[in-house]
């Protein structure tokens, strides 16, 4: 009667605790929270709204023509192979634009934008003439400027291009419209527009697209792109049979078409769709990863159930054993839930995993109770200081987690203390309950525990020899750990097909020029702000390229300025009262008939048009342009300004940060510098975690050499785990240091079970087959990712398999070597 | 016969620009190509014309080209030579009074002058793209397409001839009132652009040769790097 009102109430509270979590949990992937200190926090909100941004749910697709040959050939660039390309993406983007996970999609300009670049910018040619203007004015309207610009402007009315010149001349003689689309123009990348539609240099439509979904939303994304599949391939149908058509009626090239070159399409044309998105890989990884986990998974469940079969003769055990840290997660969530607000991802993901060490608790609580004549109530009381202080440690190592300067770890260290508290509470109150009836364990059990229990005795006599086990661990971790190397670029850690970055970057160099993740950033309280910090960098950088430091960049500078700055543009002209009679003078010189510049005239006897600002710009058919040039971090604005062809990266960084408020940002070394951080932060951890532990296993036992046969195993398990890394070459990151954590606790844990049951023989036995089973399980649970194609799971499989199983060799040896097993 | 002259003034004409006019040459160098061998005595018919339009197998002409401007107190003049290869590549070197090198294609321009090279995409501005078939239109002959694009007019006496264009269609017609074309026999003797603001270019040929053959290393030296 009392197990089952034990267990009413924890399926209640199990209840409570999911429903609680379901009303509450918010998933949320913010890195700031991983981030040590304001400053870089920034950096961070940069770089997760850069995530956020247009520009990183952006897909873009190119549509070609191939003959016959390798992907991303083209099938011959002419006038009738664009045209049949722009049908083909034209039809194409009417298949998919109403998909609804489609935020919007663009084949080509629009119309209008040209038309409102021209509204925009002709009337305030004055206003954007310069961005130094009280240096740079005065030199663009000195006698010899204007003489040469009248010269030039009779020049070009000679030449066929005159016309256009011709309408500007009479209202900007200077040529001050001019510079600024020049300047505009020379960022339009390498696209080319065929009747209205995006054509990249090799003929490749394209058509750009934004979700609605965030990139690494799976499930959206994937069904976007099988979608996207579905509509190529019947345009491809119709594309192959429109070829076929005109093959069998001979049609004639069309227009352009050399007919030296044969009038008809190549037999061999197919239509080829080439795509770049991170939506892509995210979804790629996905499937790569849940068809490892399937299988992995499966070999994982099979393993334990025969594990379990064989030594519990109940595969239900399995379910018992990980109920205490199904709890402590559910527990644990719902706590940092009630305590953070919200919890983050990465936070319920490592947490989850640390609480994984739990699974110790039940192991050795099922098997003693099965092996033990003790009755059952007897061995949970036995058990409890055992296990309690196998948690403590645990709780205490995760404690340095709380200590680091990141609160991203301090959210992972709550978690995981709370979730390994309640999984020992679990453990020791709440699975009893589902136990049933008295069990008796098979002989199986009884035989390998005697084994096991006879191996270790059989060591006693060798004491002096296996002191030399940690010395010899010792020393082997001193010669293999200088050649240790780590590896802080987690990207590395993909599983990336590459012939899908190979295309990914295929399509990317196609339709833009500027570097990926690599940015000068100016920020500001607000936007009038960030267009003042703007503005001087664009000065630094238009600096930088005039020294060939920069190639180019495209900034905010270049659609929108500050309206100080704007003014300052205004006053530099009328400031000058003889310019305009100096250049009229200039111009009639050049053969220009008097008053020919009667606009330019005009302009200063009337009141300027106001400066241009950001929401006159929003509100254009330009405003599309402010989406990646503008970011808002919450408590800030950023300007965003793309970089092309930096000579080098540090000199160029120091010029930017010469202007307040301005930085580059290189997403990449930011990202890996913040790992290398947080590598940094989880050793420093692991150390006053292992101080901890030593305290903690102090107080229990008074004495420092069952202190030390505790705590020694899950120290040396960690050193050899990583000489064998060394050893092998592979570069150790992020993942392997969490890894090593868990398996720190199990060594721990391992060393306690083993000293609390040194003074009887029969539980020590008991004991042993614990820490075997338990092995097996963590190696089955968590070891059999070694086996994942995925690169990031194998790390957590490696890590977690070679610790536990070097846990449960070195704790018997340390235990005996300290003379703690006689 | 009366040409239509008044035409709403627009500010497209800097947006269509360099481009536009530049494919006006195009159009002159297609009228420069009238084949002259099978020119017979009796008067022309346009439908003749074209045909032979279409049959030329290069042209190479001098020309002189004055633009009077309302800007400008006097004309300006420029000569220099014009090099057409069919089906589609146009080269136009000015020498006087600046040298300058325009090649261009159905494709693309570019266009080099003593400041250097300046090639763009005629297709990315559809005026532009226009020009240039309304170019191809007249070259291949195809008079029901001149029609498409034109009010067409054509007078013959003889073996003198007059063809006479007013655009149709936007924004061409926004740019261009009128061309006249004159010839004699094979010969085309001028070519005359009134813009709907008033200004003139009046562009006279010399020195022709309509069947003109290029050598190997000739076209390569004149069209190099031309785009398809």
């Amino acid at each position: 009667m009392r197990s089952r009102g034990i267990r009413a109430v924890f399926f209640g509270v199990l209840f409570v605790l999911g429903g609680f979590i379901a009303s509450r949990i918010e998933f949320s992937t913010d890195i700031t929270n991983f981030m040590p200190d304001g400053d870089r926090a920034e950096l961070a909100t940069l770089a997760r709204q850069l995530a956020r941004s247009d520009l990183a749910r952006t897909n873009i697709l190119t549509v070609g023509i191939a003959a016959d040959g390798p992907k991303g050939t083209t099938g011959g660039r002419d006038r009738r192979n664009d045209d049949r390309v722009v049908a083909a993406t034209t039809e194409l983007a009417k298949a998919i634009e109403g998909h609804p996970e489609i935020a919007w999609l663009r084949t080509g300009p629009g119309q209008d934008t040209m038309e409102a670049a021209w509204e925009i910018y002709f009337p305030r040619r004055f206003h954007f003439a310069s961005v130094d203007p009280e240096t740079e004015i005065p030199r663009l309207v000195s006698d010899d400027a204007l003489a040469e610009a009248a010269r030039r402007a009779r020049d070009e009315l000679a030449q066929p291009t005159g016309s256009i010149f011709k309408k500007m001349i009479p209202a900007d003689p200077v040529g001050l419209f001019r510079r600024f689309a020049e300047r505009l123009a020379a960022q339009e990348g390498p696209l080319k527009v065929h009747d209205g539609v995006f054509l990249t240099s090799d003929g490749q439509g394209v058509i750009f697209l934004g979700t609605k979904s965030s990139a690494f939303a799976s499930k959206p994304q994937g069904e976007l792109l099988a979608a996207i599949d579905e509509a190529f391939a019947q345009v491809a149908a119709g594309f192959a049979a429109e070829v076929a058509s005109e093959l069998r009626k001979g049609t004639a090239g069309d227009l352009g078409e050399d007919p030296a070159r044969g009038s008809g399409p190549d037999p061999g044309l197919v239509l080829t769709l080439e795509r770049s998105g991170a939506n892509r890989f995210a979804v790629d990884a996905e499937r790569s990863i849940r068809r490892d986990v399937r299988w992995i998974g499966l070999l994982s469940m099979l393993g334990i159930a025969v594990l379990f079969y064989a030594y519990f003769r109940s595969v239900g055990r399995f379910a018992l054993a990980m109920m205490p840290a199904v709890a402590g997660v559910a527990a644990a969530t719902a706590a940092g839930l009630a305590v953070f607000g919200q919890l983050d991802g990465l936070t319920i993901a490592f947490g989850a995993s640390l609480i994984g060490v739990a699974i110790d608790y039940p192991i050795h609580l099922l098997n003693h109770d099965a092996l033990s004549r003790d009755s059952r109530a007897e061995t949970v009381r036995r058990l409890g200081p055992t296990l309690s202080v196998g948690a403590l440690t645990t709780m205490a190592s995760f404690a340095g987690l709380s200590l680091t300067a990141f609160p991203g770890f301090q959210e992972i260290g709550f978690f995981a203390m709370t979730g390994v508290g309640v999984a020992l509470l679990t453990t020791l109150f709440v699975v009893p309950a589902f136990l049933g009836g008295a069990t008796e364990a098979p002989r199986l059990s009884h035989s390998t525990a005697g084994s096991l229990g006879a191996m270790v005795r059989g060591l006693d006599g060798r004491r002096k020899v296996l002191l030399a086990v940690p010395v010899l661990c010792l020393g082997f971790a001193a010669w293999a750990l200088p050649g240790l190397t780590w590896e802080d670029d987690l990207s590395k850690l993909s599983n990336i097909d590459p012939a899908l970055q190979e295309e990914d970057n295929r399509v990317r160099s196609r339709v833009s020029q500027f570097d990926t993740g690599r940015f000068a950033i100016a920020t500001g309280a607000d936007e009038a702000e960030v267009l003042a910090v703007n503005d001087k960098l664009y000065a630094k950088l238009l600096e930088a390229k005039s020294a060939s430091a920069l190639e180019d960049f495209r900034s905010l500078a270049d659609l929108v300025r500050s309206p100080d700055l704007q003014r300052r543009n205004i006053e530099a002209f009328r400031k000058d009262s003889t310019l305009v009679a100096r250049t009229d003078a200039a111009f009639t010189s050049a053969g220009f008939r008097t008053g020919a510049l009667g606009e330019f005239n005009d302009w200063f006897a009337a009141d300027p048009l106001p400066p241009l600002t950001i929401d006159d710009l929003r509100a254009s058919p330009l405003g599309d342009l402010l989406a990646t040039l503008l970011v808002d971090l919450d408590t800030k604005v950023a300007a965003v300004t793309q970089l092309r062809g930096i000579r080098d990266v540090d000199a160029l960084g120091r010029a930017i940060e010469a202007v307040p408020g301005a930085r580059l940002f290189d997403q990449k070394r930011f990202v890996n510098r913040l790992y290398a951080e947080f590598r940094g932060a989880t050793f420093r951890q692991i150390f006053v975690g292992c101080a901890l532990v030593l305290f903690v296993l102090l107080i229990r036992y008074r004495a420092l050499r069952p202190a030390l046969a505790a705590l020694l195993p899950s120290l040396l398990v960690a050193l050899l785990v990583l000489s064998i890394a060394a050893l092998r070459g592979e570069s150790v990151n992020l993942l392997h240091v969490v890894s090593l954590i868990m398996v720190m606790g199990m060594g721990v844990d391992y060393g306690v079970f083993l000293v609390d049951s040194s003074d009887d023989p029969r539980g020590f036995d008991a004991t042993m087959l614990s820490l075997l089973l338990s092995c097996l399980t963590t190696v089955l649970v968590f070891g059999t990712l070694a086996l994942s194609s995925h690169p990031a799971l194998s790390v957590i499989g490696r890590t977690t398999g070679l610790g536990v199983l070097l846990s449960l060799l070195i704790a018997p040896v340390t235990l005996v070597a300290l003379g703690e097993g006689d | 016969m009366g040409f239509r002259s008044s035409h709403d003034s627009t500010d497209s004409a800097p947006r269509t620009g360099r481009r536009a006019v530049a494919a006006l040459f195009v159009l002159v160098a297609a009228s420069v190509a009238v084949p002259g061998s099978s020119f017979c005595e009796t008067s022309l018919d346009l439908a003749t014309l074209m045909q032979k339009m279409g049959s030329s197998t290069g042209v190479i002409a001098e020309f002189v080209e004055t633009k009077e401007i309302a800007l400008l107190s006097a004309p300006l003049e420029s000569r220099g030579t014009i090099y057409f290869a069919p089906p589609s590549k146009l080269l136009r070197i000015t020498t006087s009074p600046s040298v300058t090198r325009m090649l261009m294609t159905p494709a693309a321009m570019r266009f080099v002058d003593e400041a250097g090279s300046d090639g763009f995409d005629l297709e990315s501005n559809p005026i532009a793209r226009q020009f240039v078939e309304n170019f191809i239109v007249l070259f291949s002959g195809d008079l029901e397409g001149l029609r498409e694009r034109y009010e067409v007019s054509f007078e013959a006496d003889g073996k003198k001839w007059r063809l006479g264009l007013e655009p149709r269609r936007a924004p061409f017609d926004r740019l261009v009132d009128h061309l006249v074309l004159v010839g004699d026999g094979p010969q085309m003797e001028s070519m005359e652009m009134v813009e709907e603001d008033g200004d003139r270019t009046v562009t006279r040929f010399t020195k022709t040769d309509t069947a003109h053959e290029f050598a190997d290393g000739e076209f390569q030296r004149l069209f190099d790097g031309a785009p398809d």
